[in-house]
């Protein structure tokens, strides 16, 4: 392909109508059933009954910026939002390594059979509904015959009411996260394995690097693009910190390290009475999104790796 | 290559499979428009997705055209999901597909539900006789338009204080009927089991049991010196409620989890609850099916009423704005009404049992003709797509004869209409805005929140009781006066109707 | 496959280290199978969750799967929905995916933007469903595979993927006169049978599983996926134990029904899933880069 700038629209239209043709069902896609409801955002700035349809939609009075005040106004605003960035934080430090870890531990195992019976046994818990794992966790952890607490006891330790404890209840979501996630997790980053040249392993041997000094000097800098893409649209996703979990598994006690955004507009109330404010919530979460995702995209290209564009 | 080959075919049967569906389904649209019709969104939690078999669903269709004169179309969908008013109030801000018949919380519909005053006066008689003047004005709005029929109405509550029984009688003591007997009833309980505790369903549960033992009016609002509608937590004597449970707390009286997530089921199966105060359905239905299973064998009893100091130490629910309503884009709504209207004839129970379970004979039947009150369940198909008229009026007429659903019905017959078993908030009939009151006082969320998460945290000692004054202080920093305003302005706006 | 004839300490750890994960996640699986075959008598006594019942019954599985028409007909409007949904979501995602990994094609700048601002600014709910109501397709099969069609996250890691081939192929295949959809075809897709395999493992299992979208936009109980009939199913057992009253029809613990709707789910995919790790392999390279 020649350079662009060189180029009109039209001509480059005509030029490259083939490779158009081709994105055309994606951007028919995006253009219909993306770009049009965009449209209902300007819900945001109104205060209108979802019943009253489209004309409603686009007939209602404006209201300003009257919901996102009194979403930065709330007296909560910064204990959810600090709770809603430091959750998706700590997983994204503790948990965003670990499908990659896993990734390369399966990569090193020679057994085709093993490697398959682990690599399938993972990504089962991706498959439990939040209900049974939060049920799960409660039975672990409770004071009355759960398993942590018996070992504890065995230990000669008092027992802990861990939901109810402001210090562990965000690790113990950190770590369902983890559990529930690593192994399909782990399945896009095998996909990205498989794309290495061998020969790169076997001159790094021939130049006496060890199995582990290939895993880090090889296999991580070849799936760079992927790891960075997905570090990249984590980052972008800092306001989401998953809802479903927190919801089955807090309560008073943790609402100060565990009460997110998502719960707290759940709390109050969605459909029909506050229509209105989650949509403009759900806009301040888009436009953070937003900023976040360039900003990362610039650290990565500034840092040489490939970016988001 | 074979693989995309094959995939090609299976795309393509596909294609056809889809497209011969949907032409089939359009060739059966010739029914006669003589018939008015009137469209229902399920009121009842037998309604499935998957809906009655379609055979089954005409026979019961046709019984209703012959004895109503109006054809009744259901929409099957899961009652109980969660999502179940998600899909109602998309459907009805599409407007693309017809509801007609639609239950929820009246204020939020106001913008799509159909005043009814005339259409229950022309059509409707059976309607109005069924309710109680305050149940109506409960659902009326404040321009004096009857926005929906109520479904529950004034009544009393749900929420009972629950002793084991076998504990009791090993422990040699009567059931408790006054507040001053729980806490020595516990400590004997605890002779004989030193493990028994004390259970509660959520904090506004156990609240709106217990409070009315501290403070005059309970779990409601009340009306201070200035005229001005303040919270409970407020009220004279909900400290001391607060202190003594925190007290109880420490004391190890309650199941130590009781306030943070864990499994009911679990915590009744260890047999060490002594007392359970909370929503009833634990008790009547789940625990009931614990001891048909076999694993427990330990009964509970509950008395009619516990007094307090000041009288009943429950409170009564504030009136409901639960009602079902008419969709403003329904385009016979006399029919609706009228179809409505003979499911609420206190006269011919029968007729809200056919709408409900079917063909009288076929799919059920009176246990005693002479008394229509008990009825046996024949057919187990017909999933109640039809019946429009749930709700406490009609749901006192009857009773299936099970022994599970019979406890639970007479329950409500014998305690959730009358209101005499616990206080009644001097405003239970005033039917606020909850809208309004979210758009003029946005930190009522917050003050929600402030007030739950606290008294829990005072109650398990995170945080001591001398900090009370800082708390009352914290409540104001976040906009408690903005929500009494609000109240206070709505109550006197709405009280006199 | 590299050749090895010792087998070092880093073996034996990496062995470790997955078998622990492993039984991480086998034990909660044995724990979810055990309590689905708890009977009623038995859930009334033990706990919350049994590892090994005392004896196996399968009234969860008879009151899930016991309609065997209605299951039936759900399992064949999901096994539908896999296979064209999936179908389709390639066909769309390959397709852009591709464009906007070119390089040096003008405009790809702009559609990548275009994607992106889906990816973050949505309509919500509401307005989403008053379109596929008003293109008149509720109620339709379509319902369930168009306002999903894309995933933009999963398009971008496709596009990364096709990126990471070197251009010197694509640019041969130029040179000899192919077009944009054959290089696609008969080049890049033969290279990429891993990341191809995944993404289209990823939409067919969001298909297998989902169940909002079908629950809302369906209205007709013979068309519903197998999810929606058997969480139907679910929720029935669910409220005998709450706050309901439903008729009389006794089932079996709630509890065990939820977790007989786990293994359900997961059997099939524990099953198709060595069909696509099959290719997982290294893509491969057709003819050279020269001549």
């Amino acid at each position: 392909m020649t350079a662009v700038k060189s180029m009109g629209f039209f001509h480059a239209l005509k030029k490259y109508r083939a490779y158009y043709l081709l994105a055309l069902p994606g951007l028919l896609y995006l253009l219909i059933f993306r770009y049009v409801p965009m449209a209902g955002l300007v819900i945001a700035f109104k205060d209108i009954s979802p019943f009253s349809g489209i004309q409603g939609i686009l007939t209602q009075p404006f209201v300003g910026f009257r919901w996102f005040q009194k979403f930065f106004h709330s007296y909560y605003f910064w204990n959810i939002l600090g709770n809603t960035i430091g959750i998706r934080l700590q997983w994204i430090l503790f948990g965003f390594p670990v499908p990659i870890i896993l990734a390369l531990s399966l990569n090193e195992v020679m057994s085709g059979g093993y490697k398959r019976v682990i690599q399938t046994v993972s990504y089962i818990p991706y498959f439990f509904s939040s209900v049974v794992v939060a049920g799960l966790v409660m039975t672990i952890l409770t004071t009355e015959g759960g398993l942590v607490n018996n070992i504890l006891r065995l230990l000669g330790r008092e027992p802990v009411m861990f939901l109810a404890s402001p210090k562990y209840f965000r690790s113990i979501l950190v770590v369902t996260y983890i559990w529930q996630g690593a192994g399909w997790g782990s399945i896009v980053y095998l996909a990205a394995i498989t794309g290495i040249d061998p020969q790169l392993y076997e001159s790094a041997g021939l130049d006496g690097a060890g199995r582990f000094q290939k895993a880090v000097h090889i296999t991580v800098p070849c799936i760079a693009s992927i790891i960075v893409l997905l570090l990249i649209l984590n980052i972008g996703n800092l306001l989401e910190a998953g809802f479903e979990i927190i919801f089955l598994l807090y309560s008073e006690p943790v609402y100060k390290v565990a009460d997110v955004i998502d719960t707290y507009v759940y709390r109050s109330g969605l459909i029909g009475m506050q229509y209105s404010f989650a949509t403009a919530v759900g806009l301040f979460k888009s436009i953070v999104a937003m900023i976040l995702l360039i900003l990362a995209d610039f650290t990565a290209k500034r840092l040489d790796q490939p970016g988001l564009f | 290559m074979t693989n995309r080959r094959v995939l090609a075919i299976l795309i393509a049967l596909g294609l056809v499979f889809t497209a011969t569906a949907s032409w089939a389904k359009g060739s059966t649209e010739t029914a006669v428009k003589t018939v008015p019709e009137v469209y229902i969104w399920p009121q009842v939690g037998t309604v499935t997705a998957q809906g009655t078999p379609k055979a089954k669903l005409e026979a019961i269709q046709k019984h209703l055209i012959e004895k109503t004169g109006i054809k009744p179309i259901g929409m099957p969908t899961d009652y109980y999901s969660t999502e179940n008013q998600t899909k109602l109030n998309l459907i009805l801000a599409s407007r693309q597909q017809r509801i007609d018949v639609f239950s929820g919380n009246w204020p939020e519909y106001v913008d799509v539900a159909l005043p009814l005053n005339d259409l229950l006066t022309k059509y409707g008689p059976n309607i109005l006789k069924a309710f109680s003047k305050e149940a109506m004005l409960a659902c009326t709005d404040k321009d004096g338009k009857i926005i929906g029929i109520p479904r529950l109405g004034v009544m009393g509550h749900t929420q009972f204080t629950w002793f084991q029984e076998d504990l009791l009688k090993k422990a040699g003591i009567a059931i408790p009927t006054t507040w001053a007997e729980i806490e020595p009833a516990l400590l004997a309980m605890r002779k004989v089991n030193p493990n028994a505790m004390i259970l509660t369903s959520s904090t506004n549960d156990f609240m709106r049991c217990w409070l009315g033992a501290f403070t005059k009016t309970g779990f409601a609002n009340w009306l201070d010196a200035n005229g001005k509608v303040q919270l409970f937590v407020t009220a004279d004597g909900f400290k001391t409620f607060v202190a003594t449970m925190a007290d109880w707390y420490r004391k190890g009286y309650f199941f130590k989890e009781t306030f943070i997530k864990h499994d009911d089921t679990e915590v009744l199966k260890s047999g060490n609850v002594g007392i359970f105060a909370g929503w009833y359905s634990r008790i009547t239905i789940l625990y009931s099916r614990l001891l048909a299973a076999g694993g427990v064998t330990a009964k509970y009893v509950m008395p009619d009423r516990i007094l307090g100091p000041n009288g009943p130490i429950a409170t009564d629910n504030v009136s409901n704005t639960n009602a079902i309503m008419i969709s403003k884009n329904c385009p016979d709504p006399a029919a609706a009404v009228k179809f409505l209207n003979w499911q609420y004839d206190t006269d011919h129970p029968e007729n809200v049992v056919t709408a409900n379970y079917g063909v009288e004979g076929t799919d059920w039947a009176w246990v005693n003709p002479k008394e229509k009150y008990l009825f046996n369940q024949l057919t187990k198909d017909y999933q109640g797509e039809f019946m429009a008229s749930a709700g406490l009026a009609t749901d006192v007429l009857l009773a299936p004869n099970t022994p599970e659903l019979l406890s639970h019905y007479t329950t409500i017959r014998k305690y959730a209409l009358n209101l005499s078993n616990g206080i009644l908030p001097f405003d239970a009939t005033v039917a606020y805005d909850g809208k309004e009151l979210k758009n003029r006082a946005p930190a009522v969320d917050d003050i929600n929140r402030m007030v739950s998460e606290q008294v829990v945290q005072f109650i398990m000692g995170a945080r001591p009781m001398g900090d009370w004054d800082a708390f009352l202080g914290e409540l104001k920093k976040a906009g408690y006066d903005s929500v009494v305003e609000e109240n206070t302005r709505q109550y006197n706006l709405l009280k006199k109707k | 496959m590299r050749k090895r004839n010792r087998i070092t300490a880093f073996d034996v750890l990496n062995w470790l280290f997955l078998a622990l994960v492993a039984l991480a996640c086998i034990i909660p699986f044995i724990t979810v199978i055990g309590t689905s075959l708890v009977s009623q008598e038995e859930w009334s006594r033990r706990s919350a969750f049994v590892l090994f019942p005392e004896k196996i019954d399968f009234s969860a599985y008879r009151v899930l799967l016991g309609n065997s028409q209605i299951v039936f007909r759900g399992l064949l409007n999901s096994v539908e929905r896999v296979l064209i949904g999936t179908a389709c979501n390639l066909l769309v995602t390959i397709t852009y995916a591709y464009v906007i990994s070119r390089k040096r094609l003008p405009g790809r700048i702009f559609l990548t933007y275009v994607l992106f601002f889906t990816m973050i600014f949505n309509g919500g709910l509401i307005p989403t469903y008053i379109l596929v109501d008003s293109l008149r397709l509720t109620n339709s099969f379509w319902a369930l595979v168009l306002p999903t069609l894309l995933n933009p996250w999963w398009l971008l890691i496709m596009r990364n993927f096709f990126a990471a081939i070197p251009e010197e192929f694509e640019e041969a295949a130029v040179i000899d006169g192919a077009k944009p959809t054959m290089i696609l075809v008969q080049l890049i897709l033969p290279m990429s049978l891993a990341s191809v395999a995944t993404i289209g493992l990823f939409y067919a299992v969001h298909h297998w599983n989902e169940w909002f979208a079908a629950f809302i936009y369906i209205n007709d109980g013979q068309k519903l996926p197998l999810q929606v009939i058997l969480r139907s199913i679910l929720i029935q057992g669910l409220m005998t134990e709450s706050d309901a009253v439903v008729d009389i029809r006794t089932m079996p613990p709630s509890q065990s029904i939820k977790n007989a709707l786990i293994v359900i789910t997961t059997l099939p995919i524990l099953m198709v899933y060595p069909f696509v790790q099959r290719y997982f392999v290294k893509g491969v390279m057709v003819g050279g880069i020269k001549g």
